[in-house]
C-alpha cells in the first residue's frame, strides 16, 4: 500500500483556505504586528512606557515566546542568554533594546517573484 | 502508465479551495482533474526503486564534487564553498527533493533533480489525495508525503538549534506561500515551534551580526523556499558567513551541488551503468539528439532540444551565462498531445510519492498542469 493513512492540516486550512485565486496573499501574517517602539542609543534611562517594563518581557519569556528578556536595574543591565559573549559584558550596549533604526532589511529576495520549480 | 479522461468533480474549485489550494487556476488551468494517470503497482515499484537508488548516488556525487573541488564546473563562487563544506561535514539536514522523470515504454530516465526549492509539494501530498477520496477511495496512490514530512521533522528536531524554526518564502506568490506554509504545518504537527517571515523581511542586525525576524527575534533555524544561488548573491549573501548564530538553513548549503544541473554530468561520469541516467556532459561531444540545459535554469527556461544537430525547440529566459549541460534526448511520451513528467519525491531520505506535471509540448514549463494519479 502506498497511500497516505491519515492527513491532518492544522495551519494550511486555517490560514490559506480563505485565500481567493488572487496570486497575492490578501494581507500579511497577523503575527507581523510590528513593534512601533525602538530604544535610542542616546537614552540615559528607560522609556516611561509601561508596556516595556521588565515584567512585560519576563512574562513573554515565561510564556515561551521570545528568546530574550530584559531587566531594568540601575545599570540598565541586559541578560540575553544566547548572546555569544556571555552574561554581563554588554551592560552598556544594553541601552539598545530594540534598535529598529539599525536593522537592515530587504537584503534577500530583491527582484525575484517566485521560485517555482 | 495510462492517461484516462474523466469528469471533474462538481464544484471542484470549491473542493480544492476548502483545503487551502488557492492557485488552482492561473491564466490557464493549473490543477486539471479532467484526466488522471493510472499506474500498475509494478510501475510504481520501479519509480520507488529508482528514487531510492538515485538519492544514494546523489550523496556519493556530492562527496565526489567536494573531494575533487569541482565547484567551478557548477559555477559556484569560491566564497560560498566553505559554507557548503561546513554544512556537509556537520551533517546539516535536508528534508526533501524531487526527481523529475520521463517514463516511456517501461523505461524510466532522470531528467533533473529539484533538490533545493522543489514546489508542487502541496498538490502532490494533499490535493491529489483528497481528489482520490472523492473519486474512488478504494484505490491506492503513491503518496505518503504528508506522513513522511511530519515524521521527518520529528527526526530533524535534534539537528536544529534550540528555539524557533522560521519559515520563509517570497512575498506576492501564493504558490510559494502555500508550499512553505504546508511544510510549516507539518513541522507544527511534529511539535516544532515555528514562525513565518518573508524572505525580504529578514533583517540583519549589524551590531550583533545576526539575522532577525520582523519582531527582531534572532533567527536560529530557517527553512527557506528560496534558492541558494540567489541567497548567495543577494546583498545579504556575505552575512550568511558572518552570522554569529550560524543559522541552520533548510535546505542546507550542500544542496547547491545537487540542485545544479551539472550534477547530471557528474552522476553520468560516476554511474554510466545506472539504468535511470541519461548520458550527460559539459560539452556536446558525440550527441546528435540532446537537450541543452543551463546549469541553473528554472521552469524550462533557456532549453534547446536538438535532433540530428538541428534545433527543434528553444525556450527563452535569463539563464545560460553560467554554462550548460548536454543531456541525451529522451523525449516525453505523448498522450493525445499531453506530455507528462513524473515528479518523484524523496522525503527524509526515502521515496515518498509522485506528482505529475503535464505540458502541451516536450518542455515542461510554468504553464504545465498538475494531473492526479492512482494505482490500479
Amino acid at each position: 500500500m502506498k497511500r497516505s493513512k491519515q492527513v491532518k492540516l492544522v495551519l494550511i486550512t486555517a490560514a490559506l483556505a480563505s485565500c481567493n485565486r488572487n496570486m497575492s496573499p490578501a494581507g500579511e501574517d497577523p503575527s507581523y504586528t510590528s513593534d512601533p517602539v525602538y530604544y535610542d542609543k542616546t537614552m540615559k534611562q528607560p522609556l516611561a512606557d509601561t508596556a516595556y517594563d521588565s515584567t512585560h518581557y519576563l512574562n513573554q519569556q515565561a510564556s515561551g515566546s521570545p528568546l530574550w528578556y530584559y531587566s531594568f536595574n540601575p545599570n540598565w543591565y541586559l541578560y540575553y542568554p544566547y548572546f555569544p559573549y556571555g552574561y554581563g559584558l554588554y551592560s552598556q550596549q544594553a541601552l539598545i533594546i530594540q534598535d529598529k533604526k539599525n536593522i537592515a532589511r530587504k537584503g534577500f529576495g530583491f527582484g525575484a517573484t517566485t521560485v517555482s520549480a | 502508465m495510462q492517461r484516462i479522461k474523466t469528469a471533474p468533480r462538481h464544484h471542484w474549485q470549491e473542493a480544492v479551495e476548502k483545503i487551502g489550494f488557492g492557485f488552482h487556476s492561473l491564466d490557464v488551468p493549473y490543477w486539471d482533474e479532467s484526466a488522471y494517470y493510472s499506474f500498475t503497482m509494478r510501475e510504481i515499484d520501479l519509480i520507488e526503486k529508482a528514487t531510492a537508488e538515485l538519492w544514494e548516488k546523489c550523496l556519493i556525487a556530492v562527496q565526489h564534487v567536494m573531494d575533487h573541488h569541482l565547484y567551478a564546473q557548477f559555477h559556484i563562487p569560491e566564497n560560498i564553498v566553505p559554507l557548503i563544506v561546513k554544512s556537509w561535514e556537520e551533517d546539516h539536514p535536508s528534508i526533501y527533493g524531487r526527481f523529475d522523470f520521463c517514463f516511456k515504454n517501461n523505461i524510466l530516465k532522470l531528467l533533473e533533480f529539484n533538490a533545493d526549492t522543489p514546489t508542487s509539494l502541496y498538490e502532490a501530498g494533499i490535493v491529489q489525495w483528497y481528489w482520490l477520496q472523492d473519486f474512488d477511495a478504494s484505490k491506492d496512490q503513491f503518496n505518503s508525503i504528508h506522513e513522511k514530512l511530519v515524521a521527518y521533522w520529528k527526526v530533524l528536531k535534534d539537528y536544529l538549534h534550540p528555539g524557533t524554526l522560521h519559515f520563509s518564502c517570497l512575498k506576492e506568490t501564493l504558490e510559494d506561500l502555500t508550499n512553505a506554509e504546508y511544510i510549516r504545518d507539518c513541522a507544527i504537527q511534529a511539535g516544532l515551534d515555528t514562525q513565518l517571515v518573508f524572505i525580504d523581511d529578514i533583517g540583519w542586525e549589524p551590531d550583533r551580526q545576526i539575522f532577525v525576524d520582523l519582531d527582531n527575534k534572532p533567527i536560529q533555524n530557517l527553512f527557506k523556499l528560496y534558492p541558494w544561488e540567489w541567497l548567495a548573491t543577494d546583498e545579504f549573501g556575505p552575512n550568511i558567513l558572518a552570522d554569529r548564530n550560524q543559522v541552520k538553513w533548510i535546505e542546507p548549503a550542500w544542496k547547491m551541488i545537487l540542485s545544479n544541473k551539472a550534477i547530471l554530468a557528474v552522476l553520468w561520469e560516476l554511474f554510466p551503468d545506472c539504468p535511470y541516467l541519461l548520458p550527460t556532459y559539459f560539452e556536446k561531444k558525440n550527441l546528435l539528439n540532446y537537450a541543452r540545459k543551463p546549469l541553473l535554469s528554472r521552469e524550462g527556461a533557456n532549453i534547446d532540444l536538438v535532433i540530428n544537430n538541428t534545433t527543434l525547440l528553444q525556450t527563452s529566459g535569463e539563464y545560460g551565462e553560467e554554462g550548460y549541460i548536454y543531456q541525451q534526448l529522451f523525449e516525453l511520451p505523448a498522450y493525445e498531445g499531453n506530455y507528462p513528467v513524473i515528479g518523484s519525491w524523496v522525503i527524509g531520505q526515502e521515496p515518498a510519492g509522485i506528482g505529475i506535471r503535464e505540458s502541451d509540448g516536450l518542455i515542461t514549463n510554468n504553464l504545465s498542469r498538475f494531473v492526479p494519479h492512482l494505482i490500479n
